[in-house]
């Protein structure tokens, strides 16, 4: 089971759905944080700090490594807040920075790591579900199963099924988030989910999926 | 009681972030981001010439409600009690408080405000009211000296266009300045002239 789901599912807010109080307190901590009052970022943190580690949940593989993550992204923009479009969404600019994070996080990782060869695969997790345990067993398996191949993906290919189909977000914020356009994001999606097939294919192959 | 734990879980957080922030040097808004605010600016401003000649009433109009001269368009001394034009002010008295009118047509903005030396730069410190004529105003008493400011139009800075004087901002653009002190003169050269 992601680990994340039990931090919420994460809430990045959409066009017309954000209240306008909501903004216009993120805008006043903003300004006042540019005003040299460094003690108003923590309206920012306190209202977004549960879904970034959400976020970064999805991308790192231990609750250590995504609160590192999320903490170095609220860094990062406190340190880049002086460049923040008050026009923009502050939400989506974060998450945007946390994202980037994230992915050189995986990428720094997947260079330093390199991936179990197929027989370490632990047979646990395929016994049990052969034997046909309970159902919640079996969902949990098959979620250490997906992160297993996904981690065989590249990282972009890990960043659009992560936030289309595990955060279920729709195309137009992937692009806010991403900076790439709404087509791109489609055929990377679709190629990402052929691959993410083909990789849990082979690591079970047993099971039809 | 698993709900507390949450909330003091999240209060760690949110304090070892500040806690690493307390030793990050203060961000401070960019040049670019300034000069970026103020090229947007003139994308507010390009409707003026569909209303130029109301634009240019409301000018004349401003200008006679006021019925104080100025040197900026925009910046007006209004009050000071007259009779002290005349006099010299004495040194050991201390001088009456200026109040200056700023005002900037934007008849398209949604809100204006004023930020300055004089209220810590707090972009919602000074809003300024919106007259029917697209001008916006806002009055601020301001003791002898020189004052930088800046409007902030929804939410951008804005430059004021036409400003008398100017003055780095040590970021590598500048902000209006506004000169308080020479009110008197200013009040008797309007008479004589």
């Amino acid at each position: 089971m992601y680990p994340g789901r039990a931090l919420g599912r994460t809430t990045i807010a959409t066009d017309g759905d954000e209240d306008t109080d909501g903004r216009v307190v993120e805008r006043r901590a903003i300004e006042a944080v540019l005003a040299g009052e460094r003690a108003a970022f923590r309206v920012l943190v306190e209202r977004h700090h549960r879904g970034v580690q959400a976020m970064m949940m999805r991308f790192a593989r231990n609750g250590a490594d995504a609160e590192d993550l999320a903490q170095s992204a609220f860094v990062a923009a406190f340190d880049a807040l002086g460049r923040f479009d008050v026009e923009q969404r502050f939400s989506t600019w974060l998450y945007r920075i946390a994202i980037n994070l994230a992915k050189d996080h995986l990428k720094s990782k997947k260079r330093t790591e390199t991936a179990l060869p197929d027989d370490e695969v632990p047979e646990a997790l395929f016994a049990g579900r052969i034997a046909g345990t309970d159902e919640a067993t079996q969902a949990r398996q098959r979620q250490a199963l997906v992160e297993r191949a996904m981690s065989t993906l590249s990282v972009e290919d890990r960043e659009i099924l992560i936030l289309k189909d595990l955060e279920e977000l729709p195309f137009e914020e992937i692009k806010a988030l991403t900076g790439r356009p709404v087509t791109a994001l489609k055929i990377r999606a679709v190629r990402a989910r052929a691959r993410l097939r083909a990789a849990l294919e082979k690591l079970a192959p047993r099971e039809a999926l | 009681m698993s709900e507390r734990r949450d909330e003091r879980r999240d209060g760690d957080f949110v304090d070892r972030v500040m806690r690493q922030i307390a030793t990050r040097p203060l961000p401070r808004r960019s040049w670019w981001r300034r000069l970026v605010g103020a090229r947007e600016v003139t994308v507010t401003l390009r409707f003026r010439p569909a209303t130029w000649a109301l634009g240019a009433a409301a000018v004349a109009a401003l200008t006679l409600v006021v019925a104080r001269p100025h040197r900026g368009a925009t910046t007006v001394a209004v009050q000071q009690p007259a009779t002290r034009a005349a006099e010299a002010p004495r040194p050991d008295e201390a001088p009456l408080p200026t109040l200056v009118r700023f005002a900037l047509a934007a008849p398209a903005a949604r809100a204006v405000s004023l930020a300055g030396d004089f209220n810590g730069w707090r972009p919602d410190a000074t809003p300024m009211v919106r007259g029917p004529d697209g001008v916006w105003k806002a009055e601020v008493p301001l003791s002898r000296g020189n004052w930088s400011y800046s409007f902030v139009v929804d939410g951008k800075w804005v430059e004021d266009p036409l400003a008398e004087r100017w003055r780095a901002d040590g970021f590598g653009g500048k902000n209006a300045v506004v000169r308080v002190g020479d009110v008197p003169a200013m009040l008797g050269s309007a008479r004589g002239g």
